[in-house]
């Protein structure tokens, strides 16, 4: 999906990322269980032990608003068995001037990136969403879109309006944990804890003689939301995952949904229930059969990121320094349409390696092509569907949009791969329909 | 970007309204409910869903509560389903109420400190105890998404038994007039329980939730002001559209607000546009979308729902008469029809738009390969005669060389299922339709069907079900005769298969086979030449086959409920008021004795010797012939949790099979106690039998019939998937004879 990062001469700034916050913080949390120690946090000294960072510099990581340097951060992430990825940080803006320097976009742009290309009204939308007293929004859009961007974007936002907010992506939680409901709702409780730096106060508040939703909602209105002064932005970003597991979609969605009831009921604990803003962020239409009133996928306000539109592609051509934007721009949405994180692999080709849009879709198939990573990679995760290969295979050789079992459709779509008109489905760009013409004609 | 709904619009789609909200249009089930539970009614608000129930329960607190009466809410969601244990789901019940009611007590250490009581008494006596002690004044509780209890893994009987005993307490403890129930859900009284005896739903008062009317829908208008300064005939238009249905109303009021670009543009332009093309992406949030799931969901129901939806679609008025049956039932939860006066109709014009004929078209070529459950999936009755015309059933020699007969048995086999689970779908919508004589034909022949295919007897079995058809098919009593016409159709083909290949012939006289042997309302005595049936003043009557009465027997102990046929003698048992009796077939009394409690069923063992009845307390008693005296002592006793219904004597007469209320079937191997038990499928069982050769229990339920092989016991395929197996060559051989009706026949039925 991204490529390696190439070789950086000189990167001194760098930031953790939301998904390498999240991610520290997921295992941290596993770490804490390990050692039975699971209700409190760590330290900064005992950080500093098992990192051999000093607790000023883990301030500062942690901090996530100075630049550190890569190391620090590699580091950091090997204390906890991981290793730091492109997607785990973002780059401090003072770096990449030319943007010749910047990695391949991937994954999350960093808050203050100029390359943040703006889609109104979408934003804003967002903004008035949780400035509503209970407020609900989803976000939904294929893989890649930029979903995570803004939702990073409007938690900042949020933030600077003095909300507390924490982001989540339930990717990480492991098939262990959604083993069943209560060690998922323990581990969605404790890691908001984490975010929000409260001790994790589960022991105190967890009563197994209770069913796991009730101990979860209670945990949130005796002890989360009683304790913050302000409204809490909860950011559910990848709640896709969640649908794997029908035995705990079910009721996990079901209690999200009372949860936004309770701000409403008028009654004693809805000025608490208000308190909570929830956004959800998915990529796939939601196909598990969820008791309707009991779903919070019917309620309050939908966000659709679109693709880019032409002078939104153009705009950012403008940002990279490439000449002759408008029609560089053309071309490329010939290519790639408005897909968000193709658009921006080209451009930031074209202008770190000094590409000509001809190079690049005369190069666009070639085994060595930018796009070449990206395309395996969607081929590797298709290989998995047999009947989405078959569908696909159908929607590339048709020249008009064909029928699809809307499962497929739905699953297709949120790979981006296929763009959905009434009903029926087509490639979503030019590059897609050539690439797949290949590959699977061969392969199926 | 999709934003159906912005942010500044006064309109709210999804969701309970908050109580402040200015658009909140209160209908006449308000001021009902509002005032039964002032006058402390148990009330049940059971509806589609977006009807405003929710939105309504906050409503009604607002005002109970300014009214003082204590208001707790429970959302039942908020204890989930999936993965909780009946304490877990108790306890949280009771920790909501704690909550709710900001009881003093800590309710962990409270609970476990009654460890020894069950957990519904332990609610009880937190209500009683402490609710109804530091709560002064009148409570109510509103349970909300109440059929979110469906989901459980567990029955919750004893919470809604629970609910009616606070009633029931009002008379000896005053301080349960203070204490009244409100429960909201999509759901039907008899889904949620079937014991009438113990449900709350019989004493409270079901609050009917209509769409809004023009008069109530005023708080509406002031909205609609910005575009029309003038809004009435706005308002007017756009719940002709909707019906008034809540959501959609809310919907459109704000698609108008939205997309009134010039002040002449006509409503229906805008619901076309912004509604009804391409429903399925503009959809959002989901409505639409919810009624097309909740009618596909099933795909046990999808098949037959949108089949009855279809012919109210197609039918000149746009309506069906109103029957109570099940799938009407459904229709009606799912939200798209509703019910006015004595019928059922579409709901609103954007219904009618969305889900048309070219919808149901589309729908019903989807679900031709469908998932396997009988009942619903099962061929219309109308195409099956033709089925079983003679040159039909002769098969091509290379796919079955030898056994013609019993491949016809197998066609047969898989009709009679078919017939079967139709059979008892229609049985139920059409029960009061029927005449009673009538019903209860259809039911004797349908059970005499069972007890020969249980033979393996398929033709024979197959003539029951042709007949039990014919007579559940609204032919008027006189045409019942009809039944010689089919059978001399049918003795034709076996004298035709016969003939073809003598050397398997098929056992069949036809005479003899047709006589069933198992307890129904309606049986043929010994002889095969006589009738007799239970009439509706609960006394026996004895017929001649065509219809002559002979006798009318009527017991002393009162009204007749059951009756069993001796296998061999003149004679039959009955039963009325806990009390059995034996009778000659020419109407003398020979026995009688009292039992302890009421009588579920009799029957006969195979031959004769032995009478065996069964208590609704699962108890069965046994009466020998060869011992002529009284039983007082019952040889097995059932205390299962659940009423029991049915039973079953082996051949052998050593072993006896009782069924419960909950399709729970108890094997008894008599001398062994205790039983060994077969898990059902949480339905009633309609029937339950031992096969001739004594290895089998078959039993039935509305959606399946199940073969145990009894020294496994374990659960069998339904027989549906066991006969299409076998069919299924047939069915794909090259045949010209059959018809594309006929090799659709076993589609989407699972092999085993």
């Amino acid at each position: 999906m991204h490529q390696k990062p190439q070789p950086l001469k000189r990167k001194r700034g760098i930031l953790l990322s939301n998904k390498g916050w999240q991610r520290l913080q997921v295992a941290e949390q596993r770490t804490l269980e390990q050692t039975g120690s699971s209700n409190k946090g760590h330290t900064l000294q005992e950080l500093s032990d098992l990192t051999g960072l000093s607790a000023n510099t883990l301030a500062r990581v942690r901090g996530r608003k100075i630049a550190v340097d890569q190391q620090t951060l590699e580091a950091y992430f090997r204390a906890f068995d991981l290793n730091l990825l492109p997607e785990d940080y973002a780059d401090s803006d003072a770096v990449s001037l030319l943007g010749k320097y910047q990695v391949p976009p991937s994954g999350q742009l960093h808050l203050e990136s100029r390359f943040y290309i703006e889609r109104p009204p979408v934003e804003s939308l967002c903004l008035d969403g949780i400035s509503q007293p209970g407020g609900l929004i989803r976000i939904k859009a294929p893989r890649m879109s930029g979903k995570t961007s803004l939702t990073a974007r409007t938690l900042l936002q949020a933030r600077d309006r003095g909300l507390s907010t924490v982001i989540l992506s339930l990717r990480l939680a492991d098939s262990e944990t959604f083993s069943n409901l209560q060690r998922f709702l323990q581990w969605f409780c404790a890691v908001i804890s984490q975010n929000l730096g409260l001790p994790n106060e589960l022991d105190s508040h967890w009563d197994s003689l209770f069913g796991a939703s009730y101990n979860c909602t209670h945990y949130f209105e005796t002890y989360l939301l009683k304790h913050l002064d302000g409204p809490l932005v909860l950011a559910l970003d990848e709640v896709d995952a969640v649908f794997d597991y029908p035995e705990i979609a079910t009721d996990f969605f079901g209690m999200l949904r009372a949860w936004y009831e309770k701000a409403r009921y008028g009654d004693a604990s809805s000025v608490l229930w208000q308190k909570l803003r929830l956004i959800m962020v998915h990529s796939t239409e939601v196909y598990v059969p969820l008791n309707v009133t009991q779903s919070p996928f019917n309620a309050g306000l939908l966000v659709e990121l679109p693709g880019f539109s032409l002078d939104q592609v153009e705009d950012l051509a403008k940002c990279y320094g490439i000449e002759a934007s408008r029609s560089a721009a053309q071309e490329l949405m010939k290519l790639v349409g408005g897909r968000p994180h193709l658009v921006h692999l080209g451009l930031y080709h074209m202008s770190a390696s000094g590409m000509t849009i001809e190079d690049l879709l005369n190069s666009a198939m070639d085994g060595s092509s930018i796009y070449s990573s990206h395309l395996r990679n969607q081929l590797w995760e298709l290989q998995k569907y047999p009947e989405l290969m078959a569908t696909l295979k159908q929607a590339v050789n048709s020249p008009t949009p064909i029928d699809a079992a809307p499962i497929n459709a739905y699953k297709l779509q949120s790979k981006g791969l296929v763009t959905v008109i009434q009903q029926k489905i087509a490639p979503s760009c030019d590059l897609y329909r050539m690439y797949f013409t290949q590959t699977l004609r061969e392969l199926v | 970007v999709i934003t159906t709904q912005s942010i500044d619009s006064p309109y709210q789609i999804g969701g309970s309204l908050p109580p402040t909200a200015t658009t909140y249009v209160a209908r006449q089930a308000d001021q009902q409910l509002y005032q039964a539970l002032l006058q402390g009614e148990f009330c049940y608000v059971f509806n589609a869903r977006q009807m405003g129930k929710s939105s309504l329960r906050v409503q009604t607190t607002q005002r109970l509560r300014a009214a003082d009466v204590h208001c707790g809410a429970i959302d039942l969601t908020t204890i989930g389903t999936r993965q909780v244990t009946p304490e877990q789901w108790y306890a949280s019940f009771a920790g909501l109420l704690v909550s709710q009611f900001q009881l003093s007590i800590q309710l962990g250490q409270w609970w476990r400190a009654r460890a020894e009581q069950s957990f519904v008494s332990r609610l009880s006596e937190l209500v009683e105890k402490v609710l109804l002690v530091e709560v002064a004044g009148p409570i109510v509780i509103f349970i909300d998404e109440v059929d979110s209890v469906l989901g459980l893994a567990f029955e919750t009987d004893d919470f809604f038994a629970w609910i009616r005993s606070c009633y029931n307490q009002r008379s000896e403890n005053p301080a349960y007039q203070r204490l009244s129930f409100a429960m909201l859900g999509v759901t039907t009284p008899s889904s949620l329980m079937q014991d009438k005896t113990v449900t709350p739903f019989n004493i409270g008062r079901s609050i009917e939730l209509g769409g809004f009317q023009f008069v109530e829908a005023q708080p509406l208008l002031s909205g609609l002001m910005a575009v029309r300064s003038q809004p009435r005939d706005l308002l007017n238009q756009i719940l002709s559209w909707t019906g008034g249905q809540p959501f959609l109303t809310q919907k459109l009021c704000s698609l108008v607000l939205q997309h009134m670009t010039t002040p002449d543009r006509p409503v229906q332009n805008i619901v076309e546009q912004y509604v009804i093309q391409n429903w399925e992406s503009q959809d959002e949030p989901e409505h639409l979308r919810t009624i097309r799931d909740r009618l596909l969901h099933r795909p046990d129901q999808a098949w037959y729902l949108i089949t009855l939806y279809q012919k109210l679609l197609v039918s000149p008025q746009g309506q069906l008469r109103l029957d109570g049956s099940p799938a009407q039932r459904e229709l009606l939860l799912s939200g798209l029809v509703h019910q006015k006066q004595d019928f059922l109709q579409v709901k609103n014009p954007i219904y009618e738009a969305v889900f048309n004929t070219d919808w149901i078209d589309q729908q019903l070529a989807n679900l031709d390969a469908p998932p396997p459950p009988p009942p619903v999936l099962v061929p219309p009755v109308s195409v099956l005669p033709e089925v079983v015309l003679p040159e039909k059933v002769i098969l091509p020699e290379e796919v079955i060389p030898q056994k013609k007969p019993y491949l016809a048995g197998i066609l047969g086999g898989a009709l009679l299922l078919g017939i079967l689970g139709l059979g008892i779908v229609r049985d139920r919508a059409q029960s009061q339709q029927i005449n009673e004589l009538r019903q209860a034909q259809v039911q004797a022949d349908r059970q005499a069907a069972i007890a020969l295919g249980q033979q393996e007897q398929w033709l024979p079995a197959l003539f029951h079900m042709l007949r039990a058809d014919q007579v559940a098919q609204d032919l008027p009593p006189d045409q019942l005769s009809l039944s010689q016409a089919v059978r001399s159709q049918f003795q034709q083909f076996v004298n035709q298969a016969n003939d073809a290949d003598p050397n398997s012939r098929p056992k069949l006289r036809l005479k003899q086979d047709l006589r069933p042997e198992f307890n129904s309302n309606v049986q043929q005595d010994a002889t095969g030449e006589m009738r007799l049936t239970i009439n509706a003043t609960g006394q026996v009557q004895l017929h001649t086959l065509n219809q002559k009465l002979l006798l009318t027997v009527q017991s002393p102990a009162g009204p007749i409920e059951q009756l069993t046929v001796h296998p061999r003698q003149r004679l039959f048992a009955t039963s009325s008021n806990q009390t059995v009796d034996r009778w000659q077939q020419d109407g003398k009394r020979l026995n009688s004795w009292p039992l302890p409690s009421p009588i579920r069923q009799l029957r006969f063992n195979a031959d004769g010797k032995k009478l065996f009845v069964l208590l609704e307390t699962g108890e069965v008693y046994v009466w020998d012939e060869d011992r002529i005296k009284q039983p007082n002592v019952p040889i097995v006793w059932l205390n299962g949790p659940n009423p029991s219904n049915q039973f079953a004597v082996s051949p052998n007469n050593n072993e006896l099979a009782i069924g419960d209320m909950a399709g729970n079937i108890y094997f008894y191997n008599l001398p062994d106690k205790p039983p060994k038990k077969l898990t059902g499928d949480q339905i009633p069982l309609t029937d339950l039998a031992f096969n001739v050769r004594g290895d089998q229990i078959l039993s039935a339920t509305p959606t399946a019939a199940y073969a145990w092989p009894i020294v496994t016991a374990h659960k069998p395929q339904p027989w549906l998937s066991y006969t299409c197996q076998r069919l299924r060559p047939y069915l794909q051989s090259a045949n010209p004879a059959l018809s594309s009706t006929d090799r659709q026949r076993c589609a989407g039925v699972p092999d085993l």
